[in-house]
């Protein structure tokens, strides 16, 4: 038998009388207790929205459920020309938006809607339909760009919901690619990315319209505003030094060039001699800035495909050992130094300055130039006379003389990432390294800074500052402000530049930059064939150049400095071959068509 | 004084005074209350009337003030009159009160809308939201009863059943009124109360289950319900419409910050806060004052519910002992579920803050159950301070 201890029913509850019935005090305190972690848990609640993330919410949340300061926007300014032909403006245009979450909310139907858009905006009725059907639970979707003026009435007439127009500036840059690299890009909204419009943003901008508030003493806001209203700044148009038929020409050319040589980038430079002005700059590959500031469907796949790199302006950006158009420099630092420019030096091929041997280039490379004198190094291009001349002159000498002519320091002509180059400590060097430096390795220079140099001993041997920017004007086209162009810098005496430009006319006599010869008019220039340094092997690519050509003209009282250059060209080897021609074509062009303003 | 001879022995003829300190923290919340509801309601005052005259940016506060006067001769009048009679009173006090909240459902003509829901009645030139009273009402009905026994099967019949049905008929009006966020404080209130009264465990565990089954019913009954609580879930998905109205009281607590923008300076409650200078005015304190005086309030409120617990448990009897736990539990639940919702941590139910909250329905009442409070201690023999 298996009993409980215990029955399994309860005892009848005991009755209690109304005075012997005390409450429990457990339950109370238990209570209170609750009470208390709610409190607590309130405190934190409060702590992390007040304090932990009030960022967030004052910076994310905020905007979306109340409004924000309404300012009227600033009339951006324009890029021009030199003679004032618009490179990049903005345009006031309005753009039509489709909320369609909305829509259905509202019940609004979508053939219906996608039927009364299409008569206004003359686009197929069945595309519009289609773009807010594919796009059922988005807030918003762009139905057109760049409305016409007289498709923005009919639109806001028709009053149909979820359907708005968002008024913006939308950048345009008339000429298309022309000088894409220079002037950069600003994307869908306004927003600049690259070029002279990000290094130029502030100016060009403007401000915003605000109004003024009274503040208290510790320069809160207090609650009473007065109305002073502050106005819309419009931005100033930026006046560039770039001359427009040069530049199309230029750009020409370098496709050209492009197309018959393939190479993997071509760059070509225009500066006027004696006043630093940039009158042609051009890069390849080029870019669409229209492309980055429609923001339309159609360009979808292309800005997806864009990529950063495609912006970089070479010819300042990028820097490169020159190679032999180095040696323009070099015979003026020597001249200046006081080396007999009629001294003899023998080139049998090659030279031993320690380590691996330095040779001359192409069959001289075997044959040697025989006896070469400073004129001869120029114009044949020796590398041995040239490693021999920078010995003589000692590292100090000739350092200091590239530094005064700006190698090594960021040109500081008006452009977003100049690179400074590369010019060795002279106390670093070794007798290789100097010798190599005369034909312009182990030094590294942006083809500007190497173009301006040269151009100072066009301009007599003072060194004018390059700039791209002309002026800053107002909207009215008056003048706000001219850059503020640094003191021109005397590099060399005027006999010394003359010198060397006679050895770079006798390059095109004689020497190595003969393609360069134009009829009737005297000719300065030299060639370059850079190797291409490998920093992964540190040694330099086989078979691979950097082909490039300085050309001065008239040689007798110069006025322009073309710099052509391509890196890796594919059929031809040497600058005279691949990049002189196309100087030459520049130039003949500069001389006939440019017309000093 | 005569009390101060045999003061053990001799029956009270004269009762004491007020509680000074609760009477003092009272008094505090209330003119803190004023200052809020000024500062959160003047937006609204200031605009014109539709026959284009500029508002009276005084006019929610002049308002306040009188009823605040009002519920402190109210409390007054109240803490004069014996506990004993109140208790007697109580279902006679609740009666009325039942029959006022169903009058809004008849839809004589002076019944009034809030959002399309009979709330209120229109009393010569007061308009008073009869709910609230009602709650008060209940609360004293319920401590009465449960002062009677525990609340156990034995008495069921005399007791339980009485607590349940009273509950249920108020609910019932309460939910023909679509005011869940009430229904569901009372029933927190009356769980709580229980609770108190040695409901024993299974038997809350069932009350809370059904409660929370009713709610559930609640919600999904009505399409704008099952909106809140999604909103409540996910705001920035809900912020053209249920989930706006957090993101704004989020927004205006932060922008306090530790010492607040500065008192009036709150630019949310500019037609941004619904219902600023009512169930979100903590927003408004919060964001003027920062989250010292958010906390500042907090530990009023606290002190005042702690305060009249202390009296609870001096209360020779066990009427005074629920009246007064019923009214503390009432401030604060009342007290955690508005400010829940201001912070974000409960969905949106139109519940006002007690004694800070525009409105002179919730004003007088929460003053009238201070008379309660009052009331007892003034009645309950004096204590040796230790």
């Amino acid at each position: 038998m298996h009993t409980r201890a215990y029955p399994h029913h309860s005892y009848p509850p005991q009755v209690e009388s109304e005075e012997t019935y005390k409450p429990q005090r457990r339950r109370a305190l238990l209570l209170r207790r609750l009470a208390l972690v709610a409190l607590t848990l309130i405190a934190l609640r409060l702590g992390e929205i007040q304090l932990a993330r009030s960022k967030y919410y004052l910076h994310y949340i905020a905007p979306q459920v109340t409004a924000q300061p309404r300012t009227a926007k600033a009339v951006p300014g324009s890029i021009l020309a030199r003679d004032g032909t618009v490179l990049a403006q903005s345009i006031y245009s309005y753009t039509l938006v489709a909320n369609p979450v909305r829509m259905a909310e509202k019940k609004e139907p979508v053939a219906g809607v996608a039927h009364q858009l299409a008569q206004i905006i003359n686009k197929d009725e069945t595309v519009i339909r289609a773009a807010l059907e594919a796009r059922r639970s988005k807030e918003y979707v762009v139905l057109q760009q760049w409305l016409e003026a007289d498709q923005v009435p009919a639109i806001r007439e028709a009053d149909v919901c979820g359907i708005s127009l968002d008024s913006s500036y939308k950048r345009h840059y008339p000429n298309g690619t022309l000088a894409c690299h220079l002037l950069g890009a600003r994307n869908q909204f306004h927003i600049p990315l690259c070029g002279l419009e990000h290094r130029y943003r502030l100016l060009l901008d403007g401000k915003p319209s605000a109004v003024a508030s009274i503040t208290d003493s510790a320069g809160s806001p207090t609650l009473g505003r007065d109305d002073t209203v502050l106005p819309a700044v419009a931005g100033f148009d930026l006046m560039l030094t770039l001359d427009l038929g040069l530049q199309r020409y230029v750009e020409a050319r370098i496709d050209a060039l492009c197309e018959r040589e393939a190479p993997r980038s071509a760059s070509a430079l225009v500066m006027k001699a004696s006043t630093g002005e940039i009158l042609a700059i051009c890069s390849r590959p080029e870019f669409d800035s229209n492309m980055l500031a429609s923001g339309a469907d159609a360009d979808k796949a292309a800005r997806k495909a864009f990529k950063q790199e495609h912006t970089c302006n070479a010819v300042v950006e990028k820097n490169f050992a020159p190679g032999s158009t180095f040696k323009i420099l070099l015979a003026a630092a020597a001249l200046e130094a006081g080396i007999d420019p009629a001294r003899q030096f023998f080139c049998p091929g090659h030279y031993d300055a320690g380590g691996q041997p330095i040779s001359c280039w192409g069959r001289y490379r075997t044959q040697g130039h025989g006896y070469v004198n400073m004129e001869r190094m120029v114009a044949m291009s020796c590398n041995i006379a040239a490693a021999n001349i920078a010995l003589d002159l000692g590292p100090h000498r000739y350092t200091a003389f590239l530094r005064e002519a700006g190698i090594g320091t960021p040109s500081r002509a008006g452009f977003p990432g100049e690179t400074a180059g590369f010019l060795a400590d002279p106390e670093t060097l070794s007798k290789r390294d100097l010798a190599v430096m005369g034909f312009g390795q182990r030094v590294s220079t942006s083809a500007l800074q190497l173009t301006a140099a040269v151009a100072a001993i066009a301009n007599g041997g003072v060194k004018m500052h390059p700039h791209i920017i002309a002026a800053v004007l107002n909207k009215d086209g008056t003048i706000f402000r001219r850059p503020n162009l640094p003191e021109p810098v005397p590099v060399c005496s005027e006999e010394t530049a003359k010198a060397v430009l006679r050895m770079m006319e006798a390059a095109v006599d004689y020497g190595t930059a003969r393609t360069a010869a134009i009829e009737g008019v005297p000719v300065a220039a030299k060639t370059g064939t850079g190797q291409i340094w490998n920093p992964r092997t540190r040694t330099f690519y086989a078979g691979r150049y950097l082909t490039s050509f300085l050309l001065i003209c008239p040689a007798d009282n110069p006025e322009f400095v073309v710099y052509v250059a391509a890196v890796e060209p594919q059929v031809g080897e040497h600058g005279a071959d691949v990049a002189g021609p196309t100087a030459r074509d520049i130039a003949s062009f500069a001389l006939r068509q440019v017309v000093n303003p | 004084m005569a009390t101060t001879t045999a003061r053990s022995n001799a029956p009270m003829k004269v009762c004491r005074p007020l509680e000074s300190l609760l009477f003092s923290l009272i008094y505090g919340i209330v003119v803190f209350g004023l200052v809020a509801v000024f500062t959160a309601s003047f937006p609204d005052a200031i605009k014109p009337s539709p026959d284009g005259l500029a508002g009276d940016s005084f006019h929610y506060l002049r308002l306040q003030a009188g009823y605040a006067l009002l519920g402190f001769v109210v409390m007054f009048g109240i803490s004069t009159i014996r506990p004993d009679a109140i208790r007697r009173a109580s279902p006679f006090i609740l009666l009325a009160a039942l029959v006022l909240t169903g009058l809004t459902l008849t839809g004589s003509s002076i019944v009034r809308y809030s959002h399309g829901s009979p709330r209120w009645l229109q009393l010569g030139p007061f308009r008073v939201q009869p709910s609230e009273f009602a709650k008060l009402a209940l609360i004293i009905y319920i401590a009465a009863k449960l002062a009677e026994g525990r609340l156990n099967s034995a008495n069921f019949g005399r007791i339980g059943l009485k607590v349940m049905a009273v509950t249920i008929v108020l609910c019932t009006i309460l939910l023909l009124q679509r005011d869940l966020g009430m229904v569901m404080l009372i029933l927190l209130i009356v769980l709580a109360m229980a609770y108190l009264g040695h409901l024993r465990g299974r038997w809350l565990a069932v009350v809370a289950t059904s409660a929370l089954g009713m709610a559930a019913i609640g919600i999904l009954s009505e399409e704008y319900r099952v909106k809140r609580i999604l909103a409540f879930f996910d705001p920035l998905k809900y912020r053209t419409e249920w989930g706006w109205q957090i993101l704004t009281m989020k927004t205006a607590i932060a922008r306090g910050g530790l010492g607040g923008v500065g008192i009036g300076r709150c630019p949310e409650k500019f037609n941004y806060l619904p219902e600023a200078h009512t169930d979100a005015i903590f927003c408004v304190v919060a964001s003027e004052m920062g989250l010292l005086g958010a906390l500042a309030l907090l530990v009023l409120i606290g002190a005042i519910v702690v305060r009249i617990m202390q009296i609870a448990d001096q209360s020779p009897d066990n009427a005074g002992y629920f009246m007064v736990s019923g009214i503390a539990i009432m401030l604060a639940a009342q007290a955690l579920i508005n400010i829940g919702v201001a912070t974000h941590m409960l969905p949106v139910t139109g519940l006002t803050l007690p004694f800070i909250s525009y409105g002179g329905s919730s004003l007088v009442t929460c003053l009238a159950g201070i008379g309660v409070v009052m009331s007892v201690y003034r009645h309950s023999p004096p204590t040796r301070r230790r």
